[in-house]
């Protein structure tokens, strides 16, 4: 099975999904930003998890919890710095669906010996 | 029986052009060989810009550059590939 | 340096622009405002830019040169208003004059044009980065 989806396929599934799940903690600190002592979300992936626990796709994200603001109400976010997040976050994401799409292409041509 | 074949592939038609000096060239097989090898390399090379790309290490123009060579140079080595086939399939069934 | 990047310089002066924006827009708010919690008229505001070094400053030669601008601060006039004699008005003096802020509507209005075409300009560059994005995409199809 490994021949037929190489290592790249797996790859680019693992990050895309690690993308998507970002996507969600950036967009509830957009949506929390004036939420009384709502601490920023963020998720960064973990290669050292990943290896150790490939088959469960959520196991390499580490949710991480902002320290508490500084404005009077208790939060912190920077509504711009996380929207600039959020753009960045889908822009990986959408490069990654169109690279994924093109290997897709690739492969089933050398599959199936069909040229379109 | 030579004669009985139908219409040649471009490949063949390319074999029999060659002129005589060229018969210490590579053989067909070797030259196909060659790009098969050469084609492999750069789709792996292009996975493997794909996977820095997801780890933010290579841009993404960067990687479609080496996707498109890649899938360039595998359309020409399957066109061949499937002309090679479809040649062999038409002498296997020669009556002979 | 990658596309993206380029997108980040953009978006930063998005933020700063507007920045500068809503800062000239407290000012002509406040253009006459003699009452303020510290005490005296109000002060106008500036937004401080500064560069931020963007990424990796081991990355080729444009990389290192890349800075996006950051809003380090708000700096507050440290000069005092000027003063009017008007002896009616209720923030008068004892010897009848009025401490007013020191903001200049022409002024405010020139920042408030030039940050909206700052604005547009980054706008600019953000739509033609994702042009240039989807172009590359296309390559080979």
């Amino acid at each position: 099975m490994n021949r037929i989806y190489g290592t790249a396929i797996p790859d680019l599934e693992t990050q895309m999904r690690f993308r998507m799940v970002r996507q969600g903690a950036l967009a509830s600190n957009v949506a929390n930003a004036d939420t009384p002592n709502y601490r920023r979300l963020d998720v960064t992936f973990e290669e050292a998890l990943h290896q150790a626990n490939g088959a469960d796709p959520s196991a390499a994200h580490r949710v991480t919890r902002g320290p508490r603001g500084t404005r009077p109400d208790g939060n912190g976010v920077d509504r711009d710095q996380e929207v600039i997040g959020m753009v960045r976050n889908a822009g990986a994401f959408q490069d990654m669906a169109t690279v994924l799409a093109r290997i897709y292409v690739m492969r089933r041509m050398a599959a199936t010996g069909q040229l379109s | 029986m030579i004669d009985r074949i139908g219409s040649p592939t471009a490949i063949l038609q390319k074999a029999a052009a060659e002129p005589a000096g060229k018969r210490d060239a590579p053989s067909l097989a070797a030259r196909f060989g060659e790009q098969l090898r050469e084609t492999g390399e750069l789709v792996a090379k292009a996975e493997a810009s794909a996977v820095s790309m997801s780890k933010g290490d290579v841009g993404s123009v960067e990687t479609i550059l080496a996707l498109s060579r890649a899938e360039l140079a595998l359309r020409h080595t399957v066109s061949v590939r499937n002309r090679v086939l479809e040649s062999y399939q038409e002498i296997m069934r020669l009556p002979l | 340096m990658q596309l993206g990047d380029i997108s980040d310089v953009a978006m930063s002066g998005l933020v700063a622009q507007r920045a500068r924006m809503a800062t000239a827009a407290s000012n002509l708010a406040n253009a006459e405002t003699t009452r303020t919690p510290q005490g005296g008229a109000y002060r106008r505001r500036d937004p401080v830019f500064e560069t931020q070094r963007l990424g990796d400053p081991f990355d080729q030669q444009l990389g290192k040169a890349l800075q996006r601008v950051h809003v380090s601060s708000v700096a507050v006039d440290s000069q005092p208003g000027i003063q009017r004699f008007d002896p009616g008005h209720p923030d008068a003096s004892a010897d009848g004059y009025v401490e007013l802020p020191r903001v200049s509507v022409v002024e405010e209005l020139t920042n408030v044009l030039s940050a909206g075409r700052s604005f547009e300009a980054n706008l600019v560059i953000l739509r033609k980065v994702r042009e240039m994005a989807e172009a590359a995409m296309q390559i080979g199809r």
